[in-house]
């Protein structure tokens, strides 16, 4: 994840809302991670699930902010390009979503996409996300001030509708 | 002077430097509606107790109070989320500022958090909440909300 973000360009960190002087070093976000990944889930801060296709690493979701039984945000990461309108990223975070509502036991899942990138927003609709609202913010200490669209799940509804992934 | 001195704080000048936020306001960011706070000073002016109530769901209670023996003003925030603030700080100007450290949730970093309130001179309140990386330059806003006193509640006054 450490390694999608230093490795990509500066067009697709800015279609992620991602300033690329705002990046932390790698050994210094490894530090913070790295001991997070070891807390029982109920202690977690972070949750992250890499997506791999046909033995290959693809992607990552994640879930941060998270309140135990209650609520987490989450972020959805397609590392390469030619997989992308496939159906892959449907169906990759749709299964992450199931994994973080289960293992987190979550009643609300919130994304908050850059409003500027229309493909998770796209995906966000498909996998049965409503959207609430747009708003001006800066998301995270990695981030610009951006358009933020905010989407809720309750993942008591179906999580989506896979047969009308593109 | 000790922990124990009873000496009233109604009238120390140092414990009045926050009351600009009392009051029951309406809050907006951007233009849109962020929440409602109720702020109120209790314990005969030694504390202020604010009472949040998110747009988003989250709420929140903090205590703010000057503490004598430090010559600074102090903040403890805990929200519906496990979210945690301590802060110190004071005046700046008309303004009152507060400082500490916490961890951003998204990178789990460790950062530096400010809130300057602001009171504008039509009454509303500016709350500018920035956090940056430790070591870092840039300030980034995580919130900026302006106060407007609500029109349904007259203002508390101290007790």
């Amino acid at each position: 994840m450490i390694g999608y973000f230093h490795g990509a360009g500066e067009e697709a960190l800015a279609m992620m809302g991602v300033d690329p002087a705002r990046l932390p070093s790698r050994e210094a976000w490894l530090d913070r991670l790295l001991p997070d990944l070891a807390r029982p889930l109920p202690q977690k801060l972070t949750y992250y699930l890499a997506w791999r296709s046909d033995g290959l690493e693809v992607g990552h979701s994640n879930a941060n902010q998270i309140v135990f039984g209650v609520r987490a945000h989450v972020h959805l990461h397609l590392w390469i390009p030619e997989r992308r309108r496939s159906g892959l990223g449907l169906a990759c975070f749709t299964e992450s979503i199931r994994r973080f509502a289960a293992d987190l036991e979550l009643k609300q899942i919130v994304c908050e996409p850059y409003a500027a990138n229309p493909g998770p927003n796209r995906l966000l609709e498909r996998a049965g996300f409503t959207f609430v609202r747009r708003y001006r913010t800066t998301p995270g200490l990695i981030n610009f001030e951006q358009e933020v669209n905010r989407w809720e799940l309750l993942p008591a509804r179906p999580t989506a509708r896979a047969s009308s992934a593109d | 002077m000790t922990p124990h001195d009873t000496r009233t704080s109604r009238d120390d000048e140092a414990y009045r430097a926050f009351d600009f936020w009392i009051g029951d306001w309406t809050v907006t960011e951007n233009g849109a509606s962020a929440g409602t706070n109720r702020i109120v000073a209790e314990l005969d002016g030694a504390v202020l107790s604010e009472t949040w109530s998110g747009t988003s769901g989250v709420r929140g209670r903090s205590l703010s109070f000057y503490d004598r023996h430090r010559r600074r003003w102090h903040q403890t925030w805990i929200d519906s989320d496990g979210g945690v603030l301590h802060l110190d700080g004071g005046p700046v100007g008309r303004a009152m500022r507060l400082e500490g450290e916490g961890t951003e949730p998204g990178t789990l970093l460790p950062v530096e958090e400010r809130i300057t309130w602001t009171p504008n001179a039509d009454g509303t309140v500016r709350q500018h909440w920035e956090r940056k990386a430790l070591g870092m330059q840039d300030w980034t806003t995580v919130f900026d909300g302006l106060y407007r006193r609500s029109a349904d509640r007259a203002a508390p006054a101290r007790d």
